[in-house]
């Protein structure tokens, strides 16, 4: 079964290699490097019809335990997919409403504009929302709100728009849903909401602390020198204005209350977050007819990322043909000789080697295949399943604020400042957004192994 | 030009660097009497968008580097590719405006395809012409000029491929080719008017 380790290994390579070049839309490599694994690796090395089926796992969307009460999951994680779907959905939706921009506008006029305050209410609002929603779409609203007060009130946004992204890479961790690489682990692995928001949630609420010190003591000097320069006669952007239509507004705020409600109970409602996806899907599609008309719900869903869908589904193939052919046991069976077995030095690798590989890699992929790999270290070594999970959502979801390409979030942000005319280069993002990495990893390190051990 | 013709008529020029494309350029739009856009759309930008153009000109026509950057929904943290995209909507918001212009460089010969009455125009000289013209224009040894023309040439080399699907200097994208070494500047610059000439009585897209 050798041929069919080595093919599973080239495929997997060269998706990644051909993910970072860009030099065709990652979709398309995921599904083709997936076709790959399909017939070279199970069809002509493995001669394995129960691998495929077992990868493509479409079966599992027809028996309950996948709509409601949940386990754990392999091959294809259509959970992930169609949570996914549902939440991306609801938040356009709310973004069609005006949502987003009435809440950063509201926070701005409470602290009264004050940059340094500015500063730390959006950190803090980049991180709730950021546990509920997607972190792409909570930079794409603050980073242009924040250009917007940027522009009217004459300060830099960039270091504003650096510590957002920080924070909704940081928020994303404390939850299941926050960011792609805890709904895999999470849907992987069988965990719920809770599980996450009482474990990785705690760690992050400590590191958030520590965070907006940081940004607080790097950033207040400049953000309180461009106050003295501001003009007197300031036209100030109204927060009623975003508002589309009353109804539109309120029929968001009453779905996304809703669907955040079935997530945090979803433990005890036992309902899986597939059935909660279906549900933001039905619910937002009521709201949007009720509110506008059928023309804004075909929006809603035209501007649906199909393709990262698809990415996903490519991914989950490949990495099965990894887990299939043994690859990522021998990796993780490789680790646990590293670290001879010790449950600190295997924390301390996995929360490393995660946030490393993150900064410089899509840390999806990287998650999706290491899931496989904690399960197998957890039955080699013995030590909880859980507590690797938790270290493995840490590490990739906080390691990709170190550079600009770690997180969606990122490239959005960095983006979004540059095209207003306030470019950010790797130096200038890494200044900021690096050491603070390094200092939330090694607080979250220690965490762990005070709250674990 | 603006009497000769009803319709408007936008000429691409993409050059090798030191073929002396970008004086051609200069003197192809005195001759017809129409705007040549090159660096100026960066002062343009800066101006609309708040740049130091300064810091612009140090992105502008390079590629984005595949490692240290990445793209997602439209959006890139590379600053070249994000300069790309903002040069290409600027040359079509110029295009729909209805006015003739040249374009030097920058993909234009890609990025306005579409748009009815394109000239593209590929410029080259021989080597030693060129390492001739980039020492004589920015005094420096002839050594350094050959170094310098690899290293802007596979510049622009890659900044058109990762921008377009044509290969740099492709006869068959381009309308006409011309070497510089040939005719000198007064020479491409009458060969190039006479085939726009040539056109405009030829086309059937011409109303004359």
């Amino acid at each position: 079964m050798v041929i069919s380790k080595i093919f599973a290994i080239i495929i997997f390579v060269i998706m990644f290699l051909a993910i970072v070049t860009e030099i065709f839309e990652r979709h398309i490599v995921t599904l083709v490097s997936g076709l790959m694994t399909i017939i070279v690796v199970f069809g002509i090395c493995m001669h394995s019809m129960d691998a495929i089926i077992r990868t493509i796992n479409i079966k599992s969307l027809a028996t309950l335990e996948f709509w409601y009460g949940g386990g754990e999951s392999s091959g294809i994680n259509w959970a992930t997919i169609i949570f996914i779907a549902g939440m991306t959905v609801m938040v356009e939706g709310m973004g069609h409403a005006g949502f987003f921009d009435w809440l950063c506008l509201k926070i701005a006029k409470l602290v009264k504009y004050n940059t340094v305050a500015l500063l730390i209410c959006f950190m803090i609002m980049s991180a709730v929302l950021s546990m509920f929603i997607d972190s792409i779409t909570v930079i794409m609203f603050l980073a242009a709100v924040t250009i917007t007060l940027a522009h009217t009130l004459k300060f830099d946004p960039v270091p504003i728009i650096l510590a957002e992204i920080f924070c909704a890479n940081l928020g994303g961790s404390a939850t299941m849903c926050g960011d792609p690489p805890n709904i895999i682990i999470g849907t992987a692995l069988g965990y719920t909401f809770f599980d996450f928001l009482s474990n990785t949630g705690v760690i992050v609420g400590i590191c958030l602390v520590f965070t907006i010190l940081y940004f607080f003591f790097v950033m207040r000097k400049p953000l309180k020198a461009s106050e003295k320069e501001r003009p007197a006669d300031i036209e100030y952007p109204k927060a009623e204005d975003a508002i589309k239509t009353k109804k539109g507004f309120y029929s968001s705020v009453v779905v996304f209350a809703i669907v955040v409600s079935l997530l945090v109970t979803h433990s005890i409602t036992e309902l899986t977050v597939a059935t909660i996806g279906v549900i933001a899907i039905i619910l937002t599609s009521i709201a949007m007819v009720f509110a506008f008309d059928f023309a804004t719900l075909k929006d809603i869903f035209k501007k649906v990322d199909y393709k990262t869908l698809l990415f996903f589904v490519g991914l989950f193939v490949v990495v099965s043909g990894l887990e299939e052919t043994g690859c990522l046991e021998a990796i993780a069976g490789l680790i646990a000789k590293i670290s001879g077995g010790n449950a600190f030095v295997m924390i301390a690798i996995i929360i490393w080697l995660s946030a490393i590989c993150s900064a410089f890699v899509d840390n999806i992929p990287f998650a999706a295949t290491m899931v496989p790999v904690i399960q197998a270290m957890a039955e080699t070594t013995g030590v909880p399943l859980a507590n690797l999970a938790w270290t493995l959502a840490l590490g990739t979801d906080i390691g990709g604020s170190a550079t600009p390409i770690g997180a969606s979030a990122n490239v959005v942000g960095t983006s979004l400042a540059t095209k207003s005319g306030h470019p950010v280069t790797w130096g200038k993002y890494c200044k900021y957004n690096a050491p603070a990495t390094i200092i939330v990893i090694t607080i979250c390190t220690i965490s762990l192994f005070v709250r674990y051990f | 030009m603006a009497e000769m013709n009803k319709q408007q008529i936008l000429i691409t020029i993409t050059r090798d660097f030191g073929s002396l494309g970008h004086r051609i350029a200069d003197e192809l739009g005195k001759e017809l009497g129409i705007p040549v856009v090159d660096k100026t759309l960066l002062y343009k930008m800066a101006e609309n968008h708040g740049f130091d153009p300064e810091f612009l000109k140090k992105y502008d026509e390079k590629p984005r580097n595949p490692l240290t950057s990445r793209t997602l929904k439209g959006h890139s943290n590379s600053i070249e590719q994000v300069l790309a995209d903002m040069v290409f909507k600027y040359q079509k918001d110029l295009a729909d405006t209805g006015e003739d212009f040249i374009m030097v460089g920058r993909c234009a010969d890609w990025n306005l395809r579409g748009y009815p009455n394109v000239i593209k125009i590929f410029i080259t000289a021989d080597e030693p012409d060129r390492r001739d013209h980039v020492a004589k224009a920015l005094d420096i040894s002839l050594a350094d000029a050959e170094s310098l023309i690899k290293k802007m040439d596979r510049r622009r080399l890659y900044y058109h491929k990762s921008n377009t699907d044509v290969s740099w200097g492709d006869p068959n994208f381009y309308n006409l080719s011309v070497n510089s070494s040939k005719l000198g500047v007064e020479g491409c610059v009458e060969l190039i008017k006479n085939y726009i000439q040539l056109y405009m009585s030829k086309s059937q897209n011409w109303d004359d």
